[in-house]
């Protein structure tokens, strides 16, 4: 049934149904050319690898290229590497679909920006990398990955100065995620209480924070990346349902917006949601505040209703500041003020239309460009929406 | 993760039986009494956030009144589009609400965390490290 679009300060530019085949994953803009991983076969009835988009005019968005992972690789995360370098996640398929598969990432060179071109591979043991996070300005790469000695997904720090030659700076989890003498776990999609890295990870000053799915949220003295320490932690799964996914600070403040993935069998009421942290006292980071949207509006909807990631900035100043973009599934993407962190307030959203032959909209990740423009994918059919936000 | 969970799950409202026992319940308790602007965003009916004590409280509230209703009273109550047929559903309702929040399968626990939550003791439900 088709449903009209919904919008409200925010503009539509231009709509790319192409982006990964229609079911896209993440975004990454660059060069003005978007970077769309793909969730692939596994929840969508399209093709595993990434597609690249000319949005030199974002009302006129094309598709200039697309790559197909090999056999039993899942391949919809990606992130540019200053330098003109593209990494791209090489995740294990589950079951006998991933049993070849080569994990770790592929290393593209992307100074040809409609002509990615494959010029290294980092191999990584286990599942290999989920959402994995780069900070350009310093040179690092996080994932969260498997690795000897521990339970499930821990955060792997990787120096990318060189970024064909990535070096492991450390590897670390949680310390009840130690397990002495085991190697590596391999567990592409594990349980939502599971207590595994999701990330991405990122450093602000000298304090990282990780969202750890069914694990909860750390907050980690990174002062010697090679040696860190866990400073504060809490957890809410149980009771509540768990599959942590995001943890960001709000600019320079003493605040996380965190969120947990939305599954659909969770939709509506007790569905997923956004979280802010309180994390003056960083050894006792607490919950103050919690947001929706209207779930009555989209209980009818279909698919996954509920939070999912952020765009991955809130700046302290500027157009954006105190500003997170959230998507939320068949609620599309929602603005929201966190000025007030305890009192968040929405103040805008775009729910794209969902169009006649698609069972229902649903974003799961949102990009921005040079410019401010906001990439919004959706993963069941409608690829890629080029919004302005005009609040 | 992000892969292993879109399938199609029917849904269920709350009722509005049970969003008044709930309310009922709220009202009893001493302490700081939750807006009713939560009330609506907790139920859905709007869009908004939520103070983590008021939160707490009402999810408390809620644990507590679908405790004390029969099974039948909990899902949606009109038949709208959506529902489940009642006694589904309404053991859907309360089979979510155990697994999803309070981890318990134990309808005998929660009759208990009633018993608590009148005896006015909140439950800490964070583990911090």
């Amino acid at each position: 049934m088709a449903v009209a679009e919904e919008a409200w300060n925010f503009r539509l530019l231009g709509h790319d149904p192409s982006a990964a085949w229609g079911g896209g994953s993440l975004v990454e803009v660059r060069n003005r050319h978007a970077y769309v991983g793909a969730v692939g076969g596994s929840s969508f009835s399209g093709n595993e690898g990434f597609t690249v988009h000319d949005v030199s005019d974002p009302r006129k968005p094309r598709k200039v290229f697309e790559f197909l992972a090999p056999p039993g690789v899942h391949m919809h995360k990606l992130r540019y590497v200053d330098g003109d370098f593209l990494y791209v996640n090489s995740e294990r398929l589950t079951g006998e679909r991933g049993k070849d598969a080569r994990t770790g990432f592929y290393i593209f060179d992307i100074s040809k920006p409609a002509e990615p071109r494959q010029v290294g591979f980092f191999d990584t043991p286990g599942s290999g990398p989920h959402r994995f996070g780069v900070d350009n300005a310093r040179k690092l790469a996080f994932l969260p990955n498997d690795a000897e000695g521990w339970n499930k997904r821990v955060i792997w720090t990787l120096d990318i100065k060189d970024p064909l030659k990535p070096e492991v700076l450390s590897i670390w989890g949680l310390p009840w995620q130690r397990a002495e003498g085991q190697g590596p776990a391999n567990d592409p999609h594990p349980a939502e209480t599971a207590c595994t890295l999701h990330g991405p990870p990122m450093i602000r000053g000298n304090r990282m924070y990780a969202a750890f799915w069914g694990g909860g949220v750390a907050v980690i003295d990174c002062t010697e990346l090679s040696d860190m320490k866990l400073v504060g932690h809490v957890k809410w799964s149980p009771p509540f349902v768990g599959s942590t996914h995001t943890a960001w600070p709000i600019g320079d403040r003493p605040y996380l917006v965190v969120t947990d993935e939305a599954r659909a069998k969770q939709n509506y009421w007790d569905s997923q949601f956004m979280w802010i942290l309180d994390i003056r006292d960083e050894a006792n980071p607490l919950p103050v505040a919690t947001w929706f949207p209207d779930r009555d509006k989209y209980f009818n909807r279909g698919g996954r209703f509920g939070a999912h990631n952020i765009l991955e900035n809130i700046p302290a100043e500027g157009r954006f500041a105190n500003t997170v973009f959230i998507t939320y599934f068949n609620a599309g993407l929602r603005a929201v003020d966190v000025s007030d962190p305890l009192r968040p307030a929405e103040v805008g959203c775009y729910v794209p239309a969902c169009p006649d032959g698609q069972k229902a909209i649903q974003s799961n990740d949102v990009g921005c460009d040079e410019f401010g423009n906001l990439y919004l994918i959706d993963r069941w059919g409608s690829g890629m929406h080029i919004l302005e936000y005009t609040r | 993760m992000c892969e292993n969970c879109d399938a199609s799950f029917p849904q269920v409202r709350p009722s509005a039986a049970l969003i008044a026992r709930t309310r009922d319940i709220e009202a009893g308790l001493p302490g700081d009494r939750v807006e009713d602007a939560a009330f609506e965003v907790f139920f859905g009916r709007r869009g908004g956030s939520i103070p983590w004590p008021q939160y707490q409280r009402l999810a408390q509230c809620m644990e507590a009144a679908m405790a004390s209703m029969p099974t039948r009273m909990l899902c949606c109550d009109d038949g709208a589009d959506g529902a489940l047929s009642p006694p589904l559903g309404a053991e859907r309702v309360r089979v979510r609400w155990r697994s999803g929040h309070t981890g318990s399968t134990d309808l005998a626990a929660e009759t208990r965390r009633l018993g608590r939550l009148q005896g006015v003791r909140a439950e800490g439900s964070l583990t911090s490290h």
